[in-house]
């Protein structure tokens, strides 16, 4: 410390003597350098800014991914209710190829009677599906059976799904992330043949490359060939605007030499590969050679050929100019050229690029629309969505969406009600287009919606009907009565005598309402399921006052109309503005026997990793007893077999047990009919727009399209199971009273154990008909007792 | 003491249940029963015998047929595969996955009441006890009979209510499943 403090003072005095007098060239020197090293700690932190700025996007999230929307996968097994044709147009629909060799995922083969298939693999939520080649063998009523490669029985082969729809970020930007082993190796090599064959060799830039780029540009008076490496493209696209200038040059060189220090080659190829722009569908930019794939050809890059694999390495230069749908002729040279290129590089043989240049283009007609073809179903997978997750990540995070569509009932739903409402239309002197409709079809079961129709022009998503227009419902709540009545099984049975005679409700306010049935006639004396079958408004709203409007409105609540009801009485009638999904929820409770199901349009998410995010289970609620669900079931299976929906079956099969529900509301203004099979549920509305007048009942409407559209859904007659407290009893059907199978014209009723007609019919003489009847009778009010 | 107690049942249950017919009222009830602040007036109120009988022919009516028992080897193949694969999920403790399998089954046949069952045991182990209990039920409304399977899903809803502390409904379906049993 002494020593050096000793040192101090005559150092500085040294120090004077010499600033005192400064050479020129000593100033000089010393400005340089003091400036060099400003300029040098400048760099040094723009190069550091730089690296950050790479790091952050390269390490980070790269991309704004949009959500990818798929259909229900197509499952097939042994006894599954497919046609040759369904399964056909389905494999079509997901862009398999017919061809003779089936080496590639994703080909098919037609043969009488089976469908030889090789199928893709496909990442589902509970794993891997592998590709796998298989036949198909068909019989008259669907899939007989799978066979493997080698004639081996298979159990089951899920299909991979039908992309169906996008939910995209605010920069447009549309990409389907590959991996490293899903590009095909003849792209890469291509690619590097045509874009930068030094690519394994240089650190971010090539100055060789640049330089020949240099001479040939002056020889040839423009630009006509770049020097950029894949490297600096890529810089460039990711984090540079397209100004041309000398600065942004040598930021893009910089940055490219950063980028090679931090990471591997592959890595970079990979993000190259992913990155690159290669088209413009309206405000939709295609990115990525994953993406690419789709949109110009409708298959995954794993099924492309040596042609269509050069055309994508030749559009990367210029997809606008390049674009192989508007110029055809421009496309084919640059491809060729490509080939070309590959062959000279030795990638290709000769042999193999003479014949890819003889290859069409092989791109479809049209792009396959970013926008979905099923607008109705989106918005209501969004608005579920929408309950669990932030638009946010909806758009950017990639996740994969796993939905209940069935592409081939949508299809059928569409086509049913264009072609219905043009029928209709014709046939009752209608004016064209005016007729507007909606469809909702689920699963009985599990809720999950099948179709979804907003409108006869399904295509555009405009107002969407199913979702969103409320209207009046007829007679559709008219279940909800008899519901009420089955549930009290001391009072009522399907044979208690209904009074369908003139009736006035009187309110507090003196407000007088007189229902009136559509024939405006009294039917007097009916028997309380031919009031539900041939839809009687006097008896039935008589019915719902002596229950008690209140108890109704419960039943209804119970059922899933979650929408606060006016409490008027002209509501049993259906005075009440409803949506056809609301509809369908209400009925769902009877299509799966009494238990309340949310309607469902999503079945998983997974993240962008394959990770699942969420899966959404089948929840159920039992809200009817079984007995009452299976007695108002029983009803409306009895509205099909004799009632208001009897003239379904002349265009329907007559075998086809459907129970179901027509709805008329007045002066014709809504025609509407829901009803269900053993497996799906279907709810139809139409009417118009400005809710004028359309001249249609629930049956000559609406029922028309719902045929229409179960005939196609490949559907399941109903069975209804009886619960345990169900039994059957003989039933003079003209008194209502107890009989026996020897009283002429006896029919079985169900009846909730205990709760038969306590006459018995004067018919019954046998003596053993009527003990053995009493006698069951008191053995299964025992067993109501103390059996289950 | 046994004896006598069962008798005074017995006669209980038969009173009630002359009660229960005689209450019966195959006709409707129409005399004006207050439906909140509205009121049904009718016009001549004749007595529903006077009232004439309808004029709608009415056709024979014919009771929905209830489904055939499938037998054990019939089983579709696909639904077989996946109960399989749903027991294995469940043995290795992946409930959520032995789940999905059973409703990727329930799918193909919705109406299969061993398939529901096998659900229920499966919310149960999933600490779903409400759904497990509302999947028994289901099981049950499809069991067309089979009383062997209705006793195991009584059972199940016993210990799925037991598991929601509801001592008492756990009883009375263990009551239900003991009678089933006998």
């Amino acid at each position: 410390m002494a020593k050096s403090r000793k040192s101090t003072k005559p150092r500085r005095s040294r120090r004077k003597t010499r600033q005192a007098k400064p050479t020129f060239r000593q100033w000089l020197i010393r400005s340089l350098l003091k400036l060099s090293l400003v300029v040098f700690v400048v760099l040094l932190a723009y190069l550091s800014y730089l690296d950050v700025t790479i790091l952050s996007k390269f390490d980070g999230r790269k991309w704004e991914l949009p959500a990818r929307v798929y259909a229900r996968p197509m499952e097939l097994y042994s006894g599954a209710p497919y046609s040759r044709d369904q399964v056909l147009a389905e494999l079509r629909l997901l862009g398999y190829r017919q061809s003779q060799q089936l080496d590639r995922p994703g080909s098919y083969q037609l043969a009488s009677g089976r469908i030889a298939l090789h199928s893709r693999a496909f990442h589902f939520w509970d794993g891997q599906e592998p590709a796998r080649r298989l036949t198909v063998h068909f019989n008259a009523d669907g899939i007989d059976r799978l066979t493997g490669r080698d004639g081996e029985p298979l159990p089951l082969l899920r299909l991979d799904p039908l992309a169906i729809g996008g939910i995209y970020p605010q920069s447009f930007e549309d990409r389907i992330l590959i991996q490293r082993d899903e590009v095909p190796a003849l792209l890469i090599k291509g690619l590097l043949s045509v874009e930068d064959k030094a690519f394994y060799e240089h650190h971010g830039v090539a100055p060789t490359a640049i330089l020949r780029a240099v001479v040939s540009n002056i020889k040839a008076g423009r630009t006509v060939q770049g020097g950029s490496t894949l490297t600096q493209q890529l810089v460039k696209s990711f984090y540079l605007s397209s100004e041309r200038t000398l600065r942004r040059k040598l930021t893009e060189a910089m940055m490219a030499l950063l980028l090679e220090l931090h990471y591997d080659k592959d890595e970079i190829l990979l993000t190259y590969l992913n990155e690159v722009y290669l088209g413009q569908a309206g405000e939709r930019a295609i990115h990525g050679i994953g993406m690419a794939s789709h949109f110009y050809y409708e298959r995954p890059l794993g099924e492309l050929d040596l042609p269509r694999l050069a055309l994508l390495v030749g559009i990367i230069k210029g997809p606008s100019w390049y674009n192989p749908r508007l110029h055809p002729e421009r496309a084919k040279e640059r491809r060729n050229l490509v080939l070309d290129v590959m062959q000279r590089e030795g990638v290709i043989s000769a042999e193999q690029a003479a014949r890819a240049k003889q290859a069409p283009l092989g791109v479809t007609r049209q792009a396959p629309s970013g926008s979905s073809r099923y607008p109705a179903f989106m918005q209501l997978l969004k608005l579920q969505l929408r309950r669990d997750y932030q638009a946010q990540d909806l758009q950017t995070e990639g996740l994969k969406v796993f939905t209940t569509l069935d592409p081939l009932i949508q299809q059928a739903a569409e086509k049913a009600l264009h072609k219905r409402l043009q029928a209709i239309e014709k046939s009752r002197n209608i004016k064209a287009d005016t007729l507007q409709g909606a469809i909702v079809t689920t699963a009985s079961h599990n809720g999950e919606v099948l179709a979804l129709v907003g409108g006869r022009e399904a295509h555009y998503s405009g107002f969407n009907r199913a979702l969103n227009a409320r209207r009046q419902v007829g007679s559709l709540l008219k279940p909800a009565i008899y519901a009420t009545a089955y549930d009290r099984p001391d009072e009522y049975s399907m044979v208690s005598w209904l009074d369908d005679s003139p009736l006035q409700v009187v309110s507090d306010t003196d407000e007088h309402w007189q229902p009136q049935n559509y024939d405006q006639e009294f039917h007097g004396r009916v028997p309380l399921y031919a009031a539900l079958a041939h839809s009687y408004n006097v008896s039935s709203a008589r019915l719902g006052m002596t229950l008690g409007l209140e108890q109704v409105f419960a039943t209804l609540r119970d059922m899933g109309i979650e929408r606060d009801l006016p409490a008027y009485p002209s509501v049993l009638l259906g005075a009440a503005e409803l949506t056809p999904l609301e509809v369908t929820r209400m009925y769902l409770t009877l299509s799966s026997n009494g238990f309340r199901t949310p309607i469902r349009a999503i079945r998983e998410v997974l993240d962008v990793n394959n990770q699942a995010l969420q899966r959404y289970p089948i929840q159920i609620e039992q809200v009817l007893k079984p007995a009452t669900a299976y007695l108002t079931n029983a009803s409306l299976i009895e509205v099909m077999r004799s009632g208001t929906g009897r003239s379904l079956y002349r265009n329907f099969p007559a075998d086809l047990v459907v129970a179901g529900k027509t709805g008329t509301t007045n002066e014709l203004r809504d025609s509407w009919f829901a009803g269900f099979t053993n497996d799906k549920l279907s709810v139809v509305w139409i009417g118009n727009d400005e809710n004028r007048p359309i001249g249609l009942t629930g049956s000559s409407g609406a029922m028309q399209v719902w045929g229409e559209v179960m005939r196609h859904a490949s559907v399941q007659s109903l069975r209804l199971t009886p619960p345990n407290d169900i039994e059957f009893l003989w039933i003079e059907q003209a008194s209502g009273k107890l009989a026996d199978a020897a009283c002429p014209g006896a029919v079985k009723f169900p009846f909730i154990k205990g709760s038969a007609p306590p006459e018995p019919a004067a018919c019954i003489g046998g003596g053993r008909g009527l003990e053995d009847t009493i006698r069951s009778g008191v053995k299964s009010f025992w067993e109501q007792l103390f059996g289950d | 003491m046994t004896r006598a107690l069962m008798m005074s049942c017995l006669a209980l249950v038969l009173t009630s249940g002359c009660m229960t017919t005689a209450n019966k009222a195959p006709v409707e009830d129409r005399t004006g029963q207050s439906a909140g602040k509205y009121q049904m007036t009718e016009p001549g109120s004749a007595a529903t015998d006077d009232v004439p009988e309808a004029h709608a022919e009415v056709k024979p009516y014919v009771a929905p047929e209830p489904p055939q028992p499938t037998p054990v080897k019939a089983k579709n193949p696909a639904v077989t595969s996946l109960a399989s694969i749903a027991d294995n999920k469940m043995r290795s403790g992946d409930y959520d996955a032995a789940a999905a399998a059973l409703e990727r089954a329930l799918r193909h046949e919705p109406q299969d009441a061993e398939l529901w069952h096998r659900l229920a045991e499966v919310r149960l182990l999933q600490h779903q006890p409400e759904q497990a209990e509302s999947t028994a039920l289901k099981s049950n409304t499809l069991a067309n009979g089979d009383k062997s399977l209705m006793i195991k899903n009584w059972r199940l809803i016993s210990k799925s209510r037991r598991l929601r502390g509801d001592g008492v409904g756990a009883d009375e379906a263990e009551v239900r499943a003991w009678n089933l049993g006998k």
